[in-house]
């Protein structure tokens, strides 16, 4: 056992190494006149030679009074020792004002000198149960009647009438008693902040109570939480009210004084506080936006470039905006880039960086908009334009970046060969506008207008005219074509003179040479025909006559005794001498022949 | 025959002199317009139509000057009479759409029968001298075609002629009953344009009739009976009542 208490006691010593040369000073900030306090002078090290300050506008109770406080802890193997040294004052403040308490110094293990900071401590009126005499026991009958005006929620805005958009900070602070013994909240109730955004910028796990002066009165004052609010409608908003219960420890009047000193009559006692609901008046913003407005509120730079001015056809650089400065950062959108034709955008990378501060949203914004030009050529980005609602100068401001210059050259890819470049794709013509067309430059023909063509008197002459002329054709054509008939008629009259006499010629031939009849019978026979049907010597065959006789309607039967007579006399014509009685008979065919044709052809 | 050789050259000369005076005062308007001064271009151009010769492009160019100046119902109005005598100007009719495009009275035309329409639609194709011309062509066509069937001694081209004949004689009837009807059309001015602003259409041919509807710029209208210098009109949708002023035929 001893000899573990001497290896601790070895520990501690060979640890007392100081860490941190940090003198910090702990005292509350406002008191109240006649208020006893503490002020501690507290350092992570082991320090010597305190040279005490000099208080003045206090008195001083007890102190200064030293403690020593060492710890060790062993992680993993590793030890490590904390010692911390405080010296302690008690003063009691005497009069109002406010009175600073000096730094203090003190020496290390090491030799060095270390100061604390002055502070200053403000003594105000002492009146009022806020104090902590409510902790003295005379007091404690009516400590839980006291309760009531000594607690209390307080919803703080930074602004009352803020314009559309504008950050207001809103602040729930708890104001209790001084000193006194909170033991835990219940039902804590935060406010919907409806027509707002909210942001929850401070939310302390642990509730600090600061001292601060309200209404004269010093409290311990927490704050339970802190909110950026963006208004998002115009009119009278309202904060709902904020509430919780406040538990509180209080000691109860002892009877016995083993209960007191044990602490057994200690009662915890339940108390509901709630804040009013508080107004914010949100104005509209006034009117005569510019068109590049989007809703921006606060106070902002912009700048504007590309990620690269020189680009190949088909690949891909950026435009970057970006927007520092307070205000709804949150809710900017990017602005609008007016690109060329043949640049295509996609949809924007949002980086934000920005905290939130009380006067909103802090930090820079910045949109990343991917582009990709099309075809080569040098084109002027227009100027981003960034229009914002400046809150305090109540009017709105338009920033303008450069223009932006980008030169594209040929993408090398384009098409596989040099012939293809530029026919990579065929477009649509794209319309950008519509208007009406160019008038008309050429000097034109001019009339009166109701002078037309159709109806007027010369449509009707010449309407006359060609079917005078058309009626002139007919009559003329009907002449020539009796004419013509007349001819065939006189011919075929005259066929049958010419064959009589042709007939009476070979009958006289009949007694003399073979050829000369033959030829006569047959020139009779085919001049006949040919005035008759209107072939001419010419053109006549033996089938053509057939085919004309046919076609005038002779009977087979007549046809086949034309062409037999026909074939005779040919035949004949180069053959020996034929008998008189022969040519006789033949002669008397011809002429039955002749006959029956002239009877059949008049039909 | 010295004096009359003279007197033709004088002739002509003043012939010259009227088409280049014509001409010169047409340049004027274009360069007015397309210098952007409207009210001189359209000073131009109704100075030429007021000495009662006109042309299509005249009327074109006159429609194009009122559309500059945002006079669309007179914008409307002359682009209709440029389509009036010259069907096919198509730059007359994009602009009458695009003119159109801005007026305020939507009106739904009652439809016709489908074949009625068609019917209609072709007639409107051609100006009814084009009509005229091609019903000429067409008697003549026909008449050779009678001619031929008649003397020709071939059976086939008369066959032929006989069919071309034939179809011939029917689209002449066809085409001189157009050449009437776009006639009867032409000459008809009866449709109005609503040149004025708003223009109320009363219920009978005084001031103090009662209200019936508004019409505005642009809208084409019937002008179906005239009262003193009361109109009586009557829309696309059917509606009919009173104007006094405001509106002018095509």
């Amino acid at each position: 056992m001893a000899k573990k208490i001497l290896g601790i006691v070895c520990i501690l010593l060979v640890a007392s190494i100081s860490f941190a040369q940090k003198f910090s000073v702990q005292a509350p900030r406002v008191v109240s006149q006649g208020e006893n306090f503490r002020v501690i002078f507290s350092a992570d090290a082991d320090i010597d030679d305190f040279s005490a300050p000099k208080i003045t506008g206090f008195t001083i109770l007890a102190g200064p009074s030293k403690s020593t406080s060492s710890s060790m802890s062993i992680i993993n193997g590793k030890t490590s020792s904390h010692t911390s040294v405080s010296y302690t004052y008690i003063l009691q403040a005497k009069q109002k004002g406010t009175f600073t308490i000096p730094a203090a110094f003190a020496k290390t293990e090491k030799g060095a000198t270390i100061g604390s900071t002055p502070i200053e401590i403000e003594v105000v009126d002492g009146n009022g149960g806020a104090t902590a005499q409510s902790h003295n026991r005379k007091n404690d009958d009516n400590a839980i009647g006291d309760l009531g005006n000594n607690f209390f929620v307080l919803v703080e805005p930074s602004k009352s009438s803020v314009y559309l958009g504008e950050p207001v900070t809103v602040t729930i602070k708890l104001f209790t008693q001084v000193n006194s013994p909170v033991a835990g909240f219940e039902n804590i109730k935060f406010p919907a902040f409806t027509g707002f955004w909210s942001q929850e910028y401070l939310s302390p796990q642990n509730i600090n109570f600061q001292r601060e002066k309200f209404r004269g009165k010093v409290y311990d004052v927490g704050i339970m939480r802190s909110y950026i609010l963006f208004p998002q409608q115009t009119g009278d908003l309202t904060i709902d009210a904020f509430s919780l219960d406040l538990i509180l420890q209080v000691r109860r009047k002892s009877r016995d004084i083993f209960d007191d000193f044990f602490g057994g009559n200690v009662q915890n006692v339940r108390k509901s506080l709630s804040s009013g609901k508080i107004r914010i008046k949100v104005k509209p913003l006034p009117t005569g936006a510019p068109e590049s407005f989007k809703g921006a509120v606060g106070h902002f730079t912009m700048s504007a470039n590309a990620s690269r001015n020189e680009v190949m056809a088909n690949s891909g650089f950026s435009i970057n905006v970006r927007i520092n400065g307070t205000g709804n950062l949150k809710l900017i959108e990017s602005p609008t880039i007016q690109l060329p034709p043949d640049f295509e955008s996609y949809e924007s990378k949002v980086v934000d960086n920005f905290k939130n501060t009380p006067q909103g949203s802090s930090g820079s914004k910045q949109f990343e908009i991917p582009v990709i030009a099309r075809s080569a050529g040098k084109f002027d980005i227009e100027p981003v334009v960034f229009t914002y609602f400046d809150p305090q100068a109540g009017k709105y401001i338009t920033l303008s970046s450069e223009p932006i210059h980008i030169d594209v050259s040929k993408d090398p890819n384009a098409g596989s060969g040099n012939l293809m470049s530029g026919s990579v794709g065929k477009e649509d013509i794209k319309l950008l506008g519509k208007d009406i067309r160019h008038i008309r430059l050429k000097p034109s023909y001019l009339t009166q207008r109701t002078s037309i063509f159709f109806g007027s008197v010369w449509f009707y002459l010449t309407f006359v005219f060609l079917c005078a002329c058309l009626a002139a054709t007919y009559i003329l054509l009907k002449k020539q074509h009796k004419l013509l008939q007349d001819a065939v008629k006189f011919k075929s009259k005259r066929a049958n003179k010419i064959v009589s006499s042709r007939l009476k010629k070979a009958k006289s031939m009949l007694d003399g040479g073979n050829d000369a009849f033959f030829e006569e019978l047959m020139s009779a026979l085919g001049g006949y025909l040919g005035d008759k049907l209107n072939i001419s010597k010419a053109d006549y065959s033996r089938g053509k006559a057939q085919e004309a006789l046919t076609s005038a309607g002779v009977n087979t039967e007549a046809v086949s005794a034309f062409l037999s007579i026909m074939d005779e006399c040919e035949f004949a014509r180069y053959a020996p001498a034929q008998s008189q009685a022969n040519r006789q008979e033949l002669f008397e065919q011809t002429q039955q022949l002749i006959s029956t044709l002239e009877q059949s052809l008049k039909s | 025959m010295q004096k009359s050789k003279l007197f033709i050259l004088v002739l002509l000369l003043g012939l010259c002199t009227t088409v280049f005076g014509k001409n010169a005062a047409w340049e004027q308007a274009n360069q007015a317009y397309s210098q952007g001064q409207y009210p001189r271009a359209l000073e131009g151009y109704l100075a030429i139509e007021k000495t009662g010769k006109v042309s299509a492009d005249l009327y074109y160019n006159i429609g194009n000057t009122f559309f500059r100046m945002k006079r669309i119902g007179e914008s409307i109005l002359y682009f209709e009479r440029a389509l009036k005598m010259e069907p096919q100007h198509r730059d007359a009719r994009y602009n009458l759409e695009i003119a159109q495009s801005k007026t305020i009275d939507r009106i739904e035309a009652i439809p016709d029968f489908f074949l009625l329409s068609w019917w209609n639609a072709i007639a409107a194709c051609f100006h009814p001298s084009t009509w005229g011309i091609l019903t000429l062509l067409l008697l003549l066509i026909t008449g050779l075609g009678i001619l031929v069937l008649i003397f020709s001694p071939s059976v086939r081209l008369r066959k032929w002629s006989f069919w071309t004949g034939s179809a011939s004689a029917l689209l002449f009837l066809i085409c001189l009953i157009f050449a009437f009807q776009t006639r009867a059309r032409y000459f008809d001015d009866s449709e109005e344009i609503i040149t004025e602003s708003v223009v109320s259409v009363k219920g009978s041919p005084d001031d103090r009739g009662t209200n019936l509807f508004l019409l505005h710029e642009g809208t084409k209208v019937t002008r179906m009976d005239k009262v003193s210098h009361w109109k009586k009109i009557h829309t696309a949708d059917g509606n009919e009542g009173w104007i006094e002023s405001g509106s002018e035929a095509i």
